[in-house]
C-alpha cells in the first residue's frame, strides 16, 4: 500500500477550503510581483 | 428518516451552506458586481486615455486595475449592507450573501480590504489627486448612496450616481494629476446618463422594488411622472454629450456618434413617456447601456485615430 493511500480521504469542506486558501496565495503572490514591479518602474523614472 | 432540509429556516440554510463551504471563487467575483464594474471600468479606461500624457504602459494598467478593484470593493460592501432587501427582490435574492454561499462579515471584511488596497495602490503607483478621486468615488457609493440615500429618498440614484460617473475623472487624474474641466465634462455625462438609464430599469422592476421598501421614483411617485423626468433628463443629456466636441478634447467623429446616438435614446426616452406598458422603458434600459460604451469607445477610437495628444500608447 502506497503512502498516498493510507492518507485519510480529504472532506469536500476540506477541498474547498484548500481551494480557496490556495487563491488567497495566489492573489497576495500577484500583489507582491506587482508592487515590485511598480517599484521598478518608477524607479526608471517613468 | 427525515430530511433536514426541509426543516430549515432560511437562515440556519444559509448558515448550513456557509458551512459546507459552498462559497466558490465566482461568488467572490459576484461580489464585484462585474457587470456594473464592466461599464466603470470602461469608462475610466476612457478618461484615462483621453487624458494629455503618457504614463508607463504598466502604470495604466494598474490604475484601471485600482478603480476596477474600488469599484468591485463598494460593491461588496454594497451587498454586505443590503443583504436584507436583495433576499426580497427577484433580481437580487441568487446574489451570494442571501443564497448564503458568503458570510456576510466575509463579503465586508473583503470589500474593505478591497477598497483600501486599490486607493493605496493608486496613491503608490500614480498620483495622491487620483488616489483621492478614488476613495471619495467609493465613500460616495458606500455612505452616501448605500447608507444614506437609497432606502430614504426617491432621487436615490440622482444624487448617489455621482459615484458611478467619477471613473472618467479618475482616469483622467491618474494621467494628468489634477481634475481639468474636460475630466468634468466625462462626469457630467455619466451623471446626467445615470437617472433615465435607473428609472427606465425601476419602471419595469417597481413591484420588486416596493416590496423590498426601496423608495425608486416609479413606486413614489408614480410612472407617469417617472415617464416625465426619464425624457427631461435625457433632454438634458443630448447635449451635454457633445461638451467634450465643444472643449475641444473631441472631433467630429465622436460629435457624429454622440449625435447620432443621443438623437436614438432621446426617441426612446419619448418612447417611454408616449408607451403605459414596460417594452419601451426595457428597451430604452438596454439602449442606455449600449449608449455609455458607444460614446466612449468613440472617445477612444478618435484619439487612437488622430493621436494626439499623446495618450498612453503615444
Amino acid at each position: 500500500m502506497t503512502a498516498m493511500a493510507k492518507r485519510a480521504p480529504r472532506s469536500e469542506l476540506h477541498r474547498k477550503q484548500r481551494i480557496k486558501n490556495l487563491a488567497v496565495v495566489a492573489a497576495l503572490l500577484g500583489m507582491v510581483v506587482l508592487i515590485y514591479l511598480i517599484t521598478i518602474v518608477r524607479i526608471g523614472g517613468a | 428518516m427525515t430530511d433536514t432540509s426541509l426543516s430549515l429556516t432560511p437562515a440556519q440554510d444559509s448558515a448550513s451552506a456557509f458551512a459546507r463551504g459552498d462559497a466558490r471563487v465566482g461568488d467572490y467575483m459576484a461580489l464585484l458586481k462585474p457587470r456594473v464594474m464592466s461599464l466603470v471600468v470602461f469608462t475610466g479606461f476612457a478618461g484615462l486615455f483621453v487624458a494629455p500624457g503618457s504614463p508607463h504602459p504598466l502604470l495604466a494598467a494598474v490604475a484601471v486595475l485600482c478603480i476596477a478593484m474600488g469599484a468591485g470593493g463598494a460593491g461588496a460592501i454594497n451587498m454586505w449592507y443590503d443583504r436584507d432587501i436583495d433576499a426580497i427582490m427577484e433580481r437580487t435574492r441568487r446574489r451570494p450573501i442571501p443564497s448564503g454561499r458568503v458570510e456576510p462579515a466575509e463579503a465586508l471584511t473583503f470589500g474593505i480590504i478591497l477598497s483600501l488596497f486599490s486607493v493605496m495602490l493608486m496613491g503608490l503607483a500614480l498620483n495622491w489627486a487620483a488616489a483621492g478621486l478614488l476613495a471619495l468615488a467609493n465613500a460616495f457609493y458606500v455612505f452616501v448612496y448605500t447608507l444614506w440615500l437609497k432606502r430614504r429618498t426617491p432621487f436615490n440614484i440622482v444624487i448617489g450616481g455621482a459615484a458611478g460617473a467619477f471613473p472618467p475623472m479618475i482616469g483622467w487624474a491618474a494621467v494628468t494629476g489634477t481634475v481639468g474641466i474636460e475630466a468634468i465634462a466625462l462626469f457630467a455625462i455619466i451623471f446626467m446618463w445615470t437617472p433615465p438609464h435607473f428609472w427606465a430599469l425601476a419602471l419595469y422592476r417597481a413591484g420588486d422594488y416596493a416590496a423590498a421598501g426601496i423608495p425608486m421614483l416609479p413606486v413614489t411617485a408614480g410612472p407617469a411622472v417617472t415617464r416625465r423626468q426619464i425624457v427631461l433628463y435625457s433632454i438634458i443629456l443630448v447635449p451635454l454629450s457633445l461638451a467634450p466636441v465643444a472643449l475641444g478634447f473631441a472631433g467630429w467623429l465622436y460629435g457624429t456618434v454622440a449625435g447620432l446616438f443621443g438623437l436614438a435614446f432621446l426617441t426612446l426616452a419619448f418612447r417611454v413617456w408616449r408607451e403605459t406598458g414596460t417594452r419601451a422603458a426595457r428597451r430604452l434600459f438596454g439602449f442606455s447601456i449600449l449608449y455609455l460604451f458607444v460614446l466612449f469607445s468613440a472617445l477612444i477610437a478618435e484619439r487612437v485615430l488622430t493621436g494626439s495628444p499623446a495618450g498612453i500608447w503615444g
